[in-house]
């Protein structure tokens, strides 16, 4: 996290915290704050929303390059403290970008391909990610039993039901074949 | 020769409303969803379902018979390719074994044979335990297989 200690996230820190990028302080910052955790969770809606609202579109290449490079040079010749603030708005047309590339489903990789780095999705261990994860990781949140913290599919900073439900979610969406 | 040519124009025209084939009234179809889990409770399943021969489209999908009253998990953006992965499980204890409405498919259906496909991906039991399932749909309720 980027703020001193007693500060909230910002919201790009939320938004990587959604995507499982984002330092583990932040998502502890989130699990413990009501405000955080608030925001979060509008992120979060609200990506679920463009995604299932917005049509399918595929970011060029060419668009795609040029806003990297844009924002490699804006980081390099700024002056320090000049620096900090057009790395956050560039990261901020990066983030922008990102959104418009997951909003196309060829492009946009399922919740566990995605995730990988970041969740735990076979939770019985059987090498496939199917219903019976879901079950499972609904099941030890209703029993009370051992959670852990890579199964926060939804990035809320909580392990609850809403990660099974996601979790199931990911897995009926998970054949791009199928979406075709 | 004009009385001919103008029976020829008059059949030109009318030729084909007259001949045209009406197409297939689309007609609405419920579907019903069962797995048998055999003397196995059924606590969560996943299969794959599409339509074979003739023109249908998935429209809706609902819940089936307790415990899996309530809407499975589906991708509605995989109606328009006719193949789409249901899923669902219950947390509930004491889940009973044996024949179970799982879920209720809408259709919207043109022709007349249509068949739907179903692949059993997933079935386990109360302790999250594989089982072995059979999956089958039916345009009725469902009854356990053999019986009238």
């Amino acid at each position: 996290m980027t703020e001193s200690p007693g500060q909230h996230p910002s919201d790009l820190e939320l938004e990587l915290a959604r995507t499982g990028e984002a330092d583990a302080d932040v998502g502890s910052h989130i699990g413990g704050c009501p405000v955080c955790s608030a925001s979060a969770t509008m992120l979060r809606e609200l990506s679920e929303a463009l995604r299932q609202e917005s049509p399918s579109v595929r970011i060029p290449d060419v668009v795609e390059a040029r806003i990297l490079r844009q924002a490699r040079r804006a980081a390099s010749r700024r002056p320090r403290a000049r620096r900090l603030r057009w790395a956050a708005v560039a990261a901020a047309a990066l983030l922008l970008a990102l959104t418009w590339i997951l909003r196309s489903p060829l492009r946009s990789p399922s919740l566990p391909e995605r995730a990988g780095h970041a969740h735990s999705t076979d939770l019985n261990g059987d090498g496939v990610t199917d219903i019976l994860d879901a079950y499972s990781l609904a099941m030890r949140i209703v029993t009370g039993g051992t959670v852990d913290a890579t199964w926060d599919i939804d990035n809320n900073g909580q392990i609850d039901r809403r990660d099974a439900d996601s979790l199931a979610m990911s897995i009926v969406r998970s054949d791009p074949e199928i979406r075709r | 020769m004009i009385r001919q040519l103008m029976l020829v124009l008059g059949l030109m025209a009318v030729g084909p409303v007259l001949f045209a084939q009406e197409d297939p009234e689309p007609r609405f179809a419920t579907i019903a969803v069962c797995i048998d889990s055999g003397s196995e409770s059924l606590a969560a399943w996943q299969i794959e379902l599409s339509h074979v021969g003739g023109e249908a489209e998935i429209v809706g999908i609902e819940g089936g018979v307790e415990p899996f009253e309530g809407p499975p998990y589906y991708d509605e953006a995989a109606f328009r390719s006719g193949r789409v992965v249901l899923a669902a499980f219950s947390t509930e204890r004491n889940l009973r074994p044996g024949v179970h409405r799982v879920a209720t498919v809408h259709a919207m259906e043109t022709g007349n044979t249509i068949e739907y496909s179903l692949i059993l991906k997933a079935a386990g039991n109360e302790t999250g335990s594989r089982v072995v399932a059979r999956v089958w749909s039916s345009r009725d309720d469902c009854k356990p297989r053999g019986m009238p």
